[in-house]
């Protein structure tokens, strides 16, 4: 069942999106969309239910507001640009770990347990490599994974020309947010300021 | 003839201002596309494990 319905985009979405996110009900919508269908979404082989935390993602919509509020303190055109909000997004969700649990289910290609042995019924030992991997990586990152995916969605929105990242980087930047608790701001706005700007 | 007091208020906003105003002068750009045109990565993930060999 979906908590999250589709967060609807105002006619002047393709110049306002990042103001949109300001209110608390499109935030709601949004994030929880995101979180909430992405299993179906990368995991099609292997169903996994997320349990997503609605007052989570309410607390991360406050923490979201205040950093953009003193963005717009500290700067001379009080509107603070997309490496700016994208990093106060990315910060707000990937601090309060929007999902709390996941749920994987049994679908016919064995348990868990024998998809993390690597011997998942039915499947080639190169296959069973492959879906250990996509499994096993989204076991360990799904709430890093899901915040940096929105945050970089969002950048990417308002770049001419949007530079994209491989596997590398993405399990890099997942590694790093997991390894880093406490990042500021200022580091989480960075990540995408380096990235579109790098050759 | 401003007062003393006068000019301090005014010296002591102008500091004011240098110290809160701690960025380089940036401002949101208009949008370009809508963000679920972007790259997912989601399609990252997919490429990098599922792609049919």
């Amino acid at each position: 069942m979906q908590h999250f319905p589709a967060a609807p985009l105002k006619k002047r979405h393709m110049t306002d999106f990042f103001s949109q996110l300001e209110d608390p009900e499109f935030f709601l919508r949004f994030v929880g969309g995101h979180f909430e269908s992405a299993p179906s979404a990368v995991l099609e082989r292997f169903p996994c239910t997320n349990t997503v935390s609605e007052d989570r993602i309410r607390l991360a919509h406050d923490n979201y507001l205040q950093l953009i509020k003193t963005y717009k303190v500290l700067l001379q055109s009080e509107n603070p640009d997309h490496y700016k909000r994208s990093g106060a997004l990315l910060h707000s969700l990937y601090q309060n770990q929007i999902i709390t649990a996941l749920q994987f289910e049994s679908n016919g290609v064995g348990e868990w347990e024998e998809i993390e042995a690597e011997t998942p019924l039915g499947y080639s030992h190169a296959d069973a490599q492959d879906m250990v991997g996509i499994v096993r990586f989204y076991n360990d990152y799904h709430n890093e994974l899901l915040s940096f995916d929105l945050s970089y969605l969002c950048c990417a929105a308002y770049e001419d020309s949007p530079r994209e990242y491989d596997f590398n980087f993405l399990e890099n930047i997942c590694h790093y947010l997991w390894k880093n608790r406490d990042l500021n701001v200022d580091s989480c706005s960075m990540i995408f300021r380096a990235l579109m700007h790098g050759s | 003839m401003s007062t003393t007091k006068e000019t301090k208020r005014a010296n002591a906003t102008a500091s004011a201002q240098a110290v809160v105003r701690m960025y380089p002068a940036n401002s949101l750009k208009e949008q370009v596309r809508a963000p679920h045109d972007n790259l997912s990565a989601f399609k990252v993930l997919k490429d990098k494990f599922l792609t049919e060999k």
